[in-house]
């Protein structure tokens, strides 16, 4: 404000200030009286201000109007204020929805992903069969590897004419003829195929070369290829070969087999046409899907070129245009070969190899021949032959006779070849070497010898690699074909040789003497003993073994001697030929005859256990009278006792037993002699197995003795009978008589008794003679009046230990009181009166002359006395004791009847009654009612109750009426059975009954008599609730119902959780994108 | 002098700004605390500046307040998302950005859908009733200045012409101190006239 400029500055700077109102009261009039005194500043602010309006005014229409914020905030407000918070912030941003949409884009397009490729690998796992096919390989262009090629085996085997095709191939092809034949496969140009062959085939391809030789016709026939070409085959043997590869690649399928056929005849071997045959290796199904290499190799070397040749050259049989390239590439094959003959004459067959051989180019390096005992020649010729010529050599010498084997190997050794001229190379060097360092000499005198060491060392390795590659190169250049020859008929036998052996046993009673004899006599026939023993063996056996040798003529005399030394226990004679070994027999065979063998074995009989054994067992009155018999019988009769032994203790009770052996001609009278001493209980004639040591010539015995007495009678019998007179009368005749008999009495008894019930046992056995006397005796002893009550006899079925000669008896005499009644009847009774009862019943059975064997009345507790009665009477008294009963009242509570066994000493005269008696108080109750009764006055209840009972005939049993906070009164009351049921009611009528239980004990008879027993318990009226009301009830109950709804909403709760959560939120978000999507789109419009 | 104008602006911001600030401030925390009546206060105090600075834009004054209420819902919508209730005008304004790029892309799609060609500028070029085409021309010459104009004399002008806000207005707006709006003012509309005058913009 001091300065006039600055005056002017302060005013423009607040042009735009003033120009909006920008300035308060003291600032203002000063700029505004600065601008009334300035003209200068004042134009400066009109002009301001003229364009400060302008503008203004341009832009006053598109000024938001003056309600422009309320515009806004009514907006704000109309679109709900939707509060930022809770659910604002879980709005979705377009980012969200964004990553949301892409990453559901990248699951869908995923999942697709997934689905094609499972879906793809379906189909090609499906399709695998068909679609995945190994590649073609151009199989002209291949060449075989080289490792394949190395070893060629050409075997060869031989089938005999009949033998069966099947040992073929399925691949195999045939073809016949004088003239070359192709048999091709329908596509395969044989021209190109032999090309492709000629390319490929080297001698070295690994071949297998199979031949068969069959008969011409019949199983060509088989061959559906070749039935046409059958019937041009010859009738002479053919062969023909089969060439399988062996290359391991798998054969190709029959499609692709290819069977180019050459015919290769060879005219000069005669009648024999060899067929080398080409086929490409049998096709089998399984292993179809294959290069064609297989069959492409299947072609050999020399063969093959000759069938090739045979193909181009049509009808040149012979091997020998285009016979195999050798290996131009300078490969070195050692070709060797084998072949086996028979042959007619090993000298022809030579001869005719020699000449083949010369033929060939070859010679015979070797032969080595030997001739056998039969005459016949067997060797070996070993032809050196350039190899190409080596194949026709053997097809030549096919016609030498029968070939029995033949085998071609071949051999590739370039490599060891190679790898020996290197290392001749090297070791030549080697010693060019040290002979320039020698010749130069410049070392000292030590180092030039070791120098003239080492020459030498390389010297020998030069020699030693020359002398290999030599060896090679005359291997290689040469083929070794060794060819066996062996004449027919060569294992035919010149003589057989036969020889007799002839084994003797003699049995004789002087070993010894024998000996001497026969020795004697075979030196009287100048045979050669060879060993002669004898020996003294235990228990006075001897042996004596001779050996001899002598001539065939002289033996059957000799042992016709032999024969009457003693008894000839046993002869073997062996004859046996025999021939040189590896020769077999043909018929008229001269035959040598050799000394005969005599082998003699002679012996005494003292140890050899006898063939026959009997074993005896016997049954003696007197059993040592006997032993003493039969001992000095088997003395007599020249036997031997080995073992005897008597046992004796009573003469009744003795046992012996005896072993001994008799002659054989001496046992039957023994025998006799034996029986003869008492009753033979068991006989029983064992055999030993005729063995060596075992002989005919006596018998053994094995004898058992027993007593008589001791041994039970096979027939016994069993009676009980009631003698007619007295018990004792009858004991006694019986007895009487069994003595008499001299019966063996076992038992004898006699019981007598006051009571008149007398009873006798007698056991007894009696010989079967006096059986009659016995018997008849029982039937007096029965008499009248008496009877038999049983019988039972018996017969053991065992015979060896019983005797037949007698017969045992067990009597048992009864008298009519001793015999049990048979029936027994148990009966218990309940009366009112028991002691009356008791009185009438007794009284009753002693007149009706009833047995009364225990009568007990026991009085002892007034209150319930009790009677026993047992009773034995007739049947007549039975129905008055009976009646006496049933006039005593009261009811029967049980009642059984036994009745024993009809073989008893029982009778049915009589029968037994055991009664007891009961007082009825003294049953239990039938029926037994427990009540619980409500009634509103207990003690009128119970007075009512009680008066019903006894007008019911019932009494009371126990009553009593307690007061506690109220009545509660307890009555027992017994009534009778049938009035049970109407108490029960009245009971049921006085109140309201709480529980009610009834049981019925069964084993009380429900007659007249019978109780029912009526236990109440009467109590006063109930409170206001129930026992099943209460606040503890209450409580629980709510509590119970509490929990339930709480589970129950539980689940609800889990439900909207789990199931309903999930689809709302998911439909919600679903709603707000829509709703979004759909507002957008409004907007936007 | 000096003095004098170093005291101005220091008594202005003391009297004037200090508690508006605070007060914005507190209100957009109250705001985001869900208070209804802070926000609409807010819209008061800052919906003038947002419509300028959307009509600077788009240029046309429908779009800039459909726009303007749209950032104003975003931005309620969307307040829990203000980090610093200090920042809020700065928040708003890219709010409001971003609600003009989505009318603009909106706009795009619609017309896309229409067959039409693509957009190819922001302006709105329907003719606005009421007026001539030659002040309508004008307008645009002096919108299209504005835009190139620095960014510190642009939006008080703005302010100024475009939502015709006094002085107090746009220092409350823009929360501008009292002093440097004098100086950007000033300097701002001279700037203005002399581009005006060497376009020869009437």
């Amino acid at each position: 404000m001091t300065s006039e400029t600055s005056q002017h500055d302060w005013f423009a700077e607040r042009i735009a200030t003033y120009l909006t109102d920008g300035m308060s009261g003291e600032e203002r009039s000063e700029f505004e009286s600065h601008a009334a005194g300035c003209a200068d500043c004042a134009g400066k602010l009109a002009w301001a201000k003229g364009e400060d309006e302008s503008l203004r005014e341009l832009f006053a229409e598109i000024a938001p109007s003056a309600g422009f914020e309320d515009r806004v905030i009514q907006r704000l407000r109309r679109s709900g204020w939707k509060m930022p918070g809770l659910m604002g912030s879980i709005r979705l941003r377009p980012a969200v929805v964004k990553a949301a949409t892409a990453a559901a884009a990248i699951v869908l397009v995923g999942g697709l992903g997934y689905w094609t490729v499972q879906v793809m690998q379906e189909r090609r796992v499906a399709g695998a069969g068909q679609t995945i096919e190994p590649p073609m390989m151009a199989w002209a262009d291949v060449p075989p590897p080289v490792a394949q090629r190395t070893a060629t085996t050409l075997s060869y085997s031989y089938a005999s004419p009949n033998s069966n095709r099947t040992q073929l191939g399925s691949g195999y092809r045939m073809v016949t003829g004088l003239e070359p034949t192709f048999a091709v496969a329908a596509d395969i140009n044989p021209g190109e195929q032999h090309e492709k062959e000629g390319q490929n085939v080297l001698p070295g391809d690994n071949l297998r070369v199979t031949r068969s030789s069959i008969a011409a016709g019949s199983p060509l026939a088989e061959n559906k290829d070749l039935d046409g070409m059958a019937s041009e085959s010859t009738p002479a043997p053919t062969a023909a070969y089969s060439y399988d590869s062996e290359l391991k690649a798998p054969a190709p399928g029959a499609a692709n087999s290819y069977q180019p056929a050459d015919v290769l005849a060879s005219k000069s071997v005669g009648d024999l046409q060899s067929v080398p045959q080409q086929t490409a290796a049998s096709p089998s199904p399984t292993n179809a899907p294959v290069s064609r290499q297989g069959g492409l190799f299947g072609v050999t070397g020399g063969f093959g070129g000759a069938g090739a040749g045979g193909g181009g050259g049509g009808g040149n049989g012979n091997a020998e245009a285009n016979q195999t390239a050798q290996p131009e590439s300078g490969r070195k094959i050692i070709r060797n070969g084998e072949m086996s003959f028979e042959v007619d004459s090993f000298d022809s067959a030579f001869v005719q190899i020699s000449k083949i051989a010369a033929e060939e180019g070859g010679f015979v390096s070797d032969t080595d021949s030997n001739k056998l005992d039969n005459g016949k020649m067997s060797g070996a010729v070993t032809v050196r032959v350039p190899p190409e010529h080596l194949d026709t050599l053997v097809l030549k010498l096919r016609a030498l006779g029968d070939l029995k084997a033949q085998q071609i190997t071949s051999e590739d050794i370039t490599r060891q070849y190679t790898d020996l001229q290197s290392e001749l190379r090297a070791a030549q060097a080697m010693e060019d070497r040290l002979l320039e360092i020698i010749k130069t000499s410049k070392g000292t005198v030590r180092e030039l010898l070791a120098a003239e060491d080492q020459v030498g060392v390389w010297r020998e390795k030069v020699e030693q690699v020359t002398g290999q590659i030599n060896y090679f190169n005359n291997q290689v250049s040469l083929s070794t074909l060794r060819i066996s020859l062996m004449e027919r008929d060569f294992r035919q036998a010149a003589l057989a040789s036969e020889q007799e052996v002839v084994d003797m046993g003699i049995e004789t009673a002087d070993v010894e003497k024998a000996r001497d004899q026969a020795m004697a006599a075979l030196d009287g026939v100048k045979a050669r003993i060879v060993h002669a023993e004898l020996k003294k063996l235990d228990a006075g056996q001897f042996q004596a073994t001779i050996m001899a040798d002598v001539s065939p003529d002289a033996a059957g005399p000799i042992i016709d001697q032999l024969r009457s030394l003693g008894r000839v226990a046993r002869m073997n004679i062996n004859r046996q030929q025999t021939l040189p070994r590896g020769t077999t027999a043909v018929p008229g065979l001269k035959v040598e005859r050799l000394d005969t063998q005599l082998v003699i074995s002679i012996y005494n009989l003292a140890n050899v256990a006898a063939r026959q054994t009997s074993s005896v067992s016997m049954a003696c009155p007197d059993v040592e009278t006997a032993y003493h018999a039969i001992l000095s019988a088997v003395t007599d009769a020249g036997g031997r006792v080995v073992n005897s032994s008597l046992n004796r203790i009573k003469p009744e009770q003795a046992d012996a037993s005896l072993n001994f052996d008799v002659p054989r001609e001496k046992a039957g009278a023994l025998l006799a002699q034996i029986r003869e001493l008492g009753e033979v209980m068991q006989l029983a004639v064992t055999e030993n197995p005729d063995a060596e040591n075992v002989t005919d010539a006596k018998q053994a015995f094995d004898l058992t003795l027993a007593s008589a007495a001791a041994v039970a009678p096979r027939e016994s019998s069993q009676i009980t009978l009631m003698p007619a007179q007295s018990v004792a009368k009858a004991y006694q005749a019986m007895l009487t008589l069994v003595r008499k008999d001299q019966g063996n009495m076992t038992t004898a008894q006699l019981q007598e008794e006051p009571g008149g019930s007398d009873s006798a046992t007698l056991a007894f056995d009696v010989g079967r003679q006096h059986q009659g006397e016995i018997e008849q005796a029982i039937v007096d002893a029965v008499g009248d009046g008496g009877r038999i009550i049983s019988r039972t006899s018996s017969r053991s079925t065992d015979t060896e230990h019983t005797l037949d000669s007698k017969v045992g008896y067990c009597l048992t005499l009864a008298s009519a009181d001793a015999l049990q009644p048979r029936e027994v009847t148990a009966r218990t009774i309940a009366v009112a009166d028991v002691s009356g009862a008791y009185g009438r019943v007794l009284a009753v059975a002693q007149q009706a002359g009833a047995k009364i064997a225990a009568a007990n009345l026991d009085q002892s507790n007034p209150s319930s006395p009790s009677g026993q009665l047992d009773l034995v009477f007739t049947a007549a008294a039975k129905e008055k004791v009976e009646a006496a009963i049933q006039d005593s009242g009261g009811g029967t509570i049980s009642k059984s009847i036994a009745r024993s066994a009809d073989m008893n000493a029982t009778t049915d005269e009589k029968s037994e009654l055991r009664l007891t008696i009961q007082d009825l108080n003294d049953l239990p109750a039938r029926q037994t009612t427990t009540m619980n009764v409500q009634v509103s006055d207990p003690q009128t209840a119970m007075g009512d109750l009680q008066a019903a009972a006894l007008a019911a005939g019932g009494r009371v049993v126990e009553q009593h009426l307690v007061k506690n906070d109220k009545y509660e009164g307890h009555l027992v009351v017994v009534v009778p059975l049938s009035k049970g049921a109407d108490f029960v009611n009245q009971v049921r009528d006085s109140g309201t009954v709480q529980t009610v239980e009834s049981t019925e004990d069964l084993s009380v008879p429900a007659a007249d008599f019978a109780e029912a027993k009526l236990d109440v318990t009467l109590a006063a009226g109930s409170g206001i609730v129930g026992p099943d009301a209460g606040l503890w009830q209450g409580l629980k109950n709510g509590l119970s119902a509490s929990v339930h709804g709480l589970a129950y909403s539980l689940e609800l709760v889990t439900i909207g959780l789990c199931l309903i959560l999930p689809w709302a939120g998911l439909g919600w978000v679903g709603w707000k994108i829509w709703r979004r999507f759909r507002g957008r789109v409004a907007g936007g419009a | 002098m000096a003095i004098l104008r170093a005291e101005f602006p220091s008594r202005a911001s003391k009297k004037v700004m200090g508690p508006l600030i605070e007060a914005d401030e507190e209100l957009a925390r109250r705001s985001k605390r869900g208070d209804r009546e802070a926000f609409e206060e807010l819209v008061r105090r800052t919906s003038r500046g947002l419509f300028a600075k959307i009509y600077l834009e788009t240029g046309d004054s429908h779009r800039a307040e459909d726009i303007a209420q749209e950032a104003y819902l975003l931005a309620w919508r969307s307040i829990g998302s203000l980090s610093d209730p200090k920042a809020f005008r700065g928040w708003l304004f890219s709010i409001g950005h971003s609600a003009l790029l989505q009318s603009i892309r909106r706009e795009a799609r619609s017309k896309l859908s229409n067959g039409d060609a693509a957009m190819s500028a922001v302006a709105d070029s329907r003719p606005e009733p009421r007026e001539s085409a030659a002040s309508r021309e004008r307008r645009q010459a002096v919108l299209s200045l504005l835009r190139s104009m620095p960014k510190e004399y642009r939006l008080p002008l703005t302010m100024r012409y475009l939502a015709g806000a006094d002085y107090e207005a746009i220092s409350k707006e823009l929360a501008i101190s009292n002093g440097s709006l004098r100086g950007l003012l000033g300097r701002g509309m001279a700037m203005l006239r002399a581009e005006m005058k060497r376009l020869n913009i009437e």
